[in-house]
């Protein structure tokens, strides 16, 4: 369901996107699926333990079996200085910390943590070489869980760290895991409470939980003799990591190529580097391009998943249900390095209300847990749990509808958040009313065991750089060439923007992802930013061939440029000729005389915009939950966005029913299990429960166009926010159907049960 | 490639995709191993390598497996359909149109595993209910769209009556 | 004249104050003039020639590409946040 009306004619439609045959017949070049001439094949030696020093490292062995051609470790890596950064969208990353966790050097921080790397002519040498490769430790006490880790007492995962302040930059004198402190004040909390007629306050905790991407890390690295460097990968970002390279490696960055193959999921946990350090060495050493993917088992333990959580969260309203008083402590799990999304948790946390007085302390915490990366609208899903299921508990106290009490509290246009910044024109109460109005809403839920829950979500979006440059080819068609790597169908989103620019069908627009040398830098594909980015810079590429098309009629006609006009139906007027009639060509006939008449026409644009694009969801589940053994079933499931403008319906749609699946997994089962030393239990698709066909019904998605007036076409990202309600939503739902709180994830037939059965508390 | 130590070589006689073919492979080779290292179809993906996730599906003398489980030596004298041999030289089948217009894949990854094995369901149940549709792929994992529009683009494959025999 | 919210932890610089008004039509003189009427407070925003790497200022709640050269209009509000990554659709 779409509830606007647009003025355009491809923006909206939903054409088939331009690599779809590819995709379903089986020939879309993946990562993995590369391979070059006398091609090496290497694999990561892991760490068994989750904190150790490492004593000693022994290659010999493996160097002695045949095929094997090379062992790197950290040795291999210069060493980086806590304070040296490399760029990483808006924000920047400390080099230490990116290559500490690519390689241990010294100290292994959590199991699965590499150590060394070998190459071999064949993979299963490859594998048999792992064995071979000795590894000593002195065996240090892990810090499992963010509460101990915090405590004066515990060991130190980094002896070097101090908890920094994040607003002063000030650091602590005594050594900590925590790595940073933030907090957001605004007006007065104490007097806040004071006024609160009611007052909740309540602790929740989620686990850690894996994006769960399909395709597993790969990269294939060839290092020439002359210096340069390929690399191919599957990427959100080619650019982020041909710069994280250049300073890992120490290694120009004019020297380093990345060629994005397709890749096959992200969610924001394909932007760091894993193995395209390690595969570059190996290539280095050996004179042979070497490929490198990750197993199942290794995407778990060594790659980022999200904080595990700890929020308490207090609410203070009046007995209409009016909020005066909000405060939160968020405590994230970063992993063995410092930066988990707990900053973006902070913002998140209450920014859907208007809350005149809030202080919100966030902590981002080390434990000996897999480095986490982002996911999918980082941190927000967390708080959003937290906070809109007091929400939920406060309007049953209150005997308020859910809704009424999410509508009577919403933000709107001028609602300053906690840390001053006020929204601009926002679909916040739009998708409250959309899921009011809903079928789903309105319908009666009946039946033992089954409960309603709703929740309401947001997410900021950020817009950063993007390259775009647009060919016109003789036959009217344009090629279109970018560098943001299409994870869910963005070739077509941004093609269908360049399309309406010019005025011509979707189709006649032939996008193509290229490497970093062939198109002007161009940021992570992430924080949804890719239609919005990609879609402004093909405007602007757009424009920039009306305007040359126009001056290229303007020169065949004789006549000043001024005097020539390219309309929106791509076709291009002059003033009148010696006839008297109107000079006019459409842009299919300029296409072909342009070879004859000064040449072919490029379009370019190098575009850089920060808007803010505001985003929100309200999520409406029902469910039923089987007494006997605990599991809960998801009956229906409604999800209403404020979209900004859909530029392809169908993959807005998908993108939000991906984002609630994502979100229903955490919610029920989903959860990183490690036993007292901090190895992980279940690294297997088949132990960690992501959501399957059958797991979920049809999931009906509500597209509120609420356009961004900050975009050309009204663009908000999309790929986020959806998986911010969920989490609330179902645990909500689980409540009205079963009568208990659960105030921790996930709701597991095992955590169900052990509040159901009568008995011991 | 050259000798190295653990790897000893066999030939493997297959029917692939509708083509008699010899290959060689590594004794230790996994059919997913052999079918994208050995003969290049890199349709068939790799998500999981243990059986979990269906990217690798394949049908094998009729039966839908999934390639990982399966080692290369035992596939000797069998017929493999993946998904380079699902289109026609008449164009695509009716599941790879719907997939296409049902905006059925986002990443993509798994959508060789899904269209192989929707392919094996609508051979044996032309007429599938949504319910059966669900049962039957849920031993593929897609993390990307929520299952939504791949189980429509099979509902819709079915309705056109035109399943393949 | 802009407006500039100061973040808590910060607002002992400034009397205690939750906003102070500048003059400044770039970030960079915002800073300077922020520095004259809170002294101390640019040594905590900056490092060296640059906003320290793990912060952001934002023009009317815009994180810009232009870092200290970001242009200001008149009445315009400023916000000191962590500078924060985003996630990923797909
Ligand atoms: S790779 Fe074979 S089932 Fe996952
Ligand atoms: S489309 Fe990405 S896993 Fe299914």
């Amino acid at each position: 369901m779409v509830t606007a009306e647009k003025p355009y004619k491809v923006v909206g439609t939903r054409p088939i996107r331009p690599d779809g045959t590819d995709k379903v017949t089986g020939r879309a070049n993946y990562g993995a699926d590369i391979r070059l001439p006398g091609m090496l094949y290497g694999r990561v030696k892991r760490s068994p333990i989750a904190h150790g020093k490492i004593k000693r490292i022994d290659a010999s062995k493996a160097l002695a079996l045949p095929g094997v051609r090379a062992v790197m470790t950290a040795e291999d890596l210069p060493r980086k200085g806590r304070r040296e950064f490399a760029p990483l969208g808006s924000v920047k990353i400390s080099l230490a910390t990116l290559s500490g966790n690519v390689m241990a050097r010294d100290k292994v921080r959590y199991e699965g943590h590499a150590v060394a790397a070998v190459c071999a002519t064949d993979p299963h040498v490859a594998e048999d070489a792992l064995d071979l490769i000795e590894v000593e430790y002195e065996e240090l006490p892990p810090v499992l869980h963010a509460d101990e880790a915090m405590l004066a007492s515990a060991p130190l995962i980094d002896e070097e760290l101090h908890t920094r302040e994040m607003a002063t930059g000030e650091s602590a004198e005594e050594p900590s895991n925590v790595a940073m402190h933030f907090v957001t004040e605004m007006g007065d909390v104490e007097a806040g409470f004071a006024e609160a007629e009611i007052v909740l306050e309540r602790s929740f905790k989620t686990k850690m939980v894996h994006q769960g991407y399909i395709e597993p890390h790969n990269a294939t690295a060839f290092w020439r003799h002359d210096g340069g460097l390929e690399i191919w990968c599957s990427t959100q970002a080619t650019f982020v990591m041909r710069d994280h390279l250049a300073g890992l490696l120490e290694h120009p960055v004019s020297k380093i190529r990345v060629t994005p193959q397709e890749i096959g999921g992200g969610f924001g946990g394909k932007i760091s580097v894993y193995l395209e350090p390690l595969a570059a060495v190996l290539s280095r050493k050996t004179g042979k391009p070497v490929k490198m993917t990750l197993t199942r088992d290794e995407v778990f333990r060594a790659t980022g998943p999200t904080s595990g959580t700890a929020i308490r969260v207090k609410l203070g309203a009046k007995r209409d249900g009016t909020l005066v008083a909000a405060e939160g402590e968020l405590v994230y799990e970063a992993g063995a390095f410092p930066g988990s999304p707990v900053a973006a948790g902070v913002r998140c946390i209450f920014t859907a209300y208007a809350i005149p007085n809030q202080r919100i302390d966030g902590y981002d915490v080390l434990v000996n847990k897999p480095k986490v990366q982002p996911y999918r609208a980082p941190g927000a899903s967390a708080a959003c749990f937290a906070t809109d299921s007091v929400m939920d508990e406060l309007a049953e106290r209150l005997d308020l509808d859910p809704i009424a009490l999410r509508l009577k509290n919403a933000a709107v246009e001028g609602t300053r958040s906690a840390d001053g910044a006020a929204f601009g024109v926002i679909g916040n109460r739009d998708c409250l009313q959309a899921i009011q109005s809903s079928p789903h809403y309105r319908s009666e839920l009946q039946g033992p065991n089954r409960g309603r829950g709703v929740a309401h979500g947001y997410w900021y979006n950020a817009g950063l750089e993007s390259s775009a440059y647009a060919s016109v080819n003789s036959d009217g068609t344009v090629a279109l060439v970018l560098g943001s790597p299409d994870i869910g169908g963005t070739r077509a989103s941004i093609a269908m923007q360049l399309a309406e620019t010019l005025g011509i069908p979707a189709e006649r627009v032939i996008p193509q992802v290229v490497d970093t040398d062939s198109v002007g830098f161009t940021s992570v594909t992430g924080g949804s930013r890719t239609a919005f980015a990609g879609g402004w810079a093909a405007h602007e590429a757009g424009l920039d061939l009306r305007q040359q098309l126009a001056a290229r009629a303007a020169k065949i006609w004789g006549v000043e440029a001024e005097q020539v006009r390219y309309r929106d139906d791509a076709v291009i007027v002059g003033p009148a000729g010696e006839d008297g009639g109107e000079r006019s060509i459409t842009f299919t006939e300029l296409a072909a005389k342009l070879a004859r008449t000064g040449g072919m026409i490029v379009g370019r644009a190098d575009s850089n915009h920060a808007s803010a694009a505001p985003t929100f969801a309200t999520h409406v589940v029902d469910v039923e939950v089987d007494p006997e053994t605990g599991k809960v079933e998801i009956l229906r499931y409604t999800a209403a966005q404020d979209v900004g403008t859909a530029i392809h319906p169908s993959y807005v749609e998908g993108q939000i029913q991906g984002g609630v699946s994502q979100g229903v997994g955490w919610a029920l089962n989903e959860e990183y299990r490690f036993d007292e030393k901090g190895r992980m239990e279940n690294a297997s698709f088949l132990d960690y429960r992501m959501p399957t066909a059958l797991d979920l019904p049809m999931i009906e998605t509500v597209l509120v166009e609420v356009p961004n007036p900050g975009h050309p076409y009204g663009v908000r990202g999309v790929g986020e926010v959806p998986i911010v309600p969920p989490l609330a939503a179902v645990a909500n739902a689980v409540h009205a159907a079963t009568g208990h709180r659960f105030t921790e994830l996930p709701i597991s037939p095992a955590a169900v049960l052990e509040k159901l059965l009568p008995g011991e508390e | 490639m050259t000798e190295a130590a653990g790897t000893r070589r066999i030939v493997v006689e297959a029917t692939i995709n509708g083509e008699p073919q010899e290959f060689l492979a590594d004794e230790r080779d996994s059919l997913l191993e052999a079918l994208r290292d050995r003969i290049g179809l890199m349709g068939v993906k790799e998500g999981c390598n243990n059986g979990n996730c269906g990217a690798c599906t394949v049908i094998l003398d009729g039966r839908l497996v999934c390639a990982c489980l399966v080692m290369a030596a035992e596939v000797e004298g069998s017929a493999i359909t993946t998904i380079e041999g699902i289109a026609s030289s008449d164009g695509l089948h009716p599941l790879q149109q719907a997939f296409l217009e049902d905006a059925a894949l986002q990443c993509g990854v798994c959508t060789p595993g899904f269209i192989v094995a929707a392919k094996a369901l609508l051979d044996v149940n032309p007429h599938p209910a949504e319910d059966d549709v669900r049962l039957w792929l849920a031993g593929n994992l897609c993390r990307c769209t929520g299952y939504d529009k791949i189980v429509q683009a099979v509902l819709d494959a079915a309705g056109d009556g035109k399943e393949s025999a | 004249m802009a407006r500039v919210f100061i973040p808590a932890t910060l607002r002992a610089r400034c009397d205690g104050r939750s906003e102070v008004e500048v003059e400044g039509t770039t970030l960079r003189q915002i800073v300077e003039n922020l520095d004259a009427a809170c002294p101390g407070i640019a040594a905590r925003i900056l490092e060296g020639d640059a906003v320290r790497p793990d912060l952001a200022l934002a023009v009317n709640g815009v994180v810009g590409a232009e870092g200290l050269l970001e242009r200001v209009p008149d009445g315009a509000e400023i916000q000191i946040m962590p500078a924060i990554a985003g996630g990923g659709a797909g």
